[in-house]
């Protein structure tokens, strides 16, 4: 069964190993993907969300939308929502989260 | 039988040993281009008969004909043949292309790192810089005006210390940089100035002899500088963000996933100690003296 990206219902998990670094001098996050060798640039917003999905036990994107929002101290609505499931397939992509399959 | 009183004699026949920064290097060649080469460009070196060496380098020319018509110059390194034949009159640079191969793709005991490096007062200025950006004009003038030259190719980076060690070697030059350095200093020895397989004029220039002296002293990071020459823009030094620095400098790494996170956290703990700038340059005098004033503060 292929999944989703805009499932409400599909599940996320934080890929393995991965090694973050921040400076004192941007809200920019530079992780390390061991697997592949790539080194990606984050914004601090997605560090945030890739460490919800770390930490929440359901990890579902209402879930993550919601503790995103309280994160950030702005509203859960259309627009996060659309920013957060982007930014899900961002890192779907570059290997630093991955869906899990039902 | 080859004399014993010059080690050049050995270069056609068993070879002799080139000491570069950490690295020993078996030489052979019976090309008299790479003899010319060695001698003007590496007679500060310590050289002896081959008695083995962490790389294996010969730059052999093409048998038959080829000898006479459009000659060759074949490398093998290490056993392989990394890249295809090359024209003869490029016996020089091809040899130092080898020792890039070998860098590269052979030393991970370091994070290597392509990036000019130059050091004053036990602190090293590390030089990111696209080709074409003028990073090995910067360097060339830097080691021309009292810095120690580290390398113009490699930052080597000891991921148990920290320091970066020196690898001095001939610095590559091309097209108008040629001529901007040579007016820089009447006694700067060049090579002998070829045109390569992409039509730009090059030449190399002699490193500097204490930087050779000095070639096992290593030192610690500070500056790291990407560097962009516009034509008459004047001199702009402005703050990178590290965690961009740190991006740049991965991207121009051979080896750092080679050694998995070690090597990530050892380029990024270097950044970390460092400061990091941008630089927009067209005036090489300003910007020398605009680097002498970030250095010293």
């Amino acid at each position: 069964m292929r999944w989703c990206l805009t499932d409400q219902q599909q599940r996320w998990s934080p890929a393995a190993d991965l090694v973050w670094t921040h400076y004192d001098d941007s809200d920019d996050w530079v992780v390390f993907h061991p697997q592949s060798g790539d080194v990606h640039l984050v914004t601090s917003s997605a560090h945030t969300l890739w460490t919800l999905v770390s930490n929440e036990r359901t990890c579902r994107l209402p879930d993550l939308v919601a503790s995103l929002a309280a994160a950030l101290g702005r509203p859960a609505d259309a627009e996060l929502t659309a920013a957060t499931t982007e930014t899900l397939a961002l890192m779907d992509r570059a290997g630093l989260v991955r869906p899990i399959c039902p | 039988m080859p004399s014993s009183e010059s080690p050049l004699s050995y270069l056609a026949t068993s070879g002799l040993q080139l000491s570069l920064g950490p690295f020993l290097v078996r030489v052979r060649s019976d090309l008299a281009g790479v003899r010319e080469y060695l001698e003007r460009l590496y007679a500060d070196f310590p050289l002896s008969r081959a008695e083995g060496g962490h790389f294996d380098v010969a730059v052999i020319a093409s048998g038959g004909l080829r000898k006479w018509v459009r000659p060759q110059a074949n490398l093998i390194v290490n056993g392989e043949h990394p890249f295809f034949p090359l024209p003869g009159h490029l016996a020089g640079a091809v040899f130092e292309w080898s020792l890039n191969w070998c860098v590269g793709n052979q030393a991970h005991r370091w994070v290597a790192v392509h990036a000019g490096v130059l050091e004053r007062n036990g602190r090293t200025l590390i030089l990111s810089g696209e080709s074409g950006a003028g990073k090995s004009t910067l360097c060339a003038a830097l080691a021309l005006s009292g810095w120690r030259l580290f390398s113009d190719e490699f930052a080597l980076i000891d991921p148990d210390s920290g320091r970066l060690t020196p690898l001095p070697r001939p610095i590559a030059l091309k097209n108008a940089s040629i001529e901007i350095i040579r007016a820089r200093s009447r006694d700067v020895v060049f090579g002998r100035e070829g045109v390569d397989i992409e039509g730009a004029r090059f030449v190399h220039m002699k490193p500097p002899v204490e930087s050779v002296r000095r070639a096992r002293d290593d030192a610690a990071p500070a500056w790291v500088i990407v560097p962009r020459w516009v034509a008459a823009r004047p001199t702009v030094l402005e703050p990178l963000p590290k965690a961009r620095a740190l991006l740049r400098l991965t991207d121009q790494s051979f080896n750092y996933n080679y050694l998995g996170a070690k090597g990530f956290e050892c380029v990024a703990e270097l950044v970390r100690r460092s400061e990091c700038y941008t630089l927009e340059y067209s005036d090489l005098d300003d910007v020398l003296t605009r680097l002498e004033s970030l250095t010293a503060s």
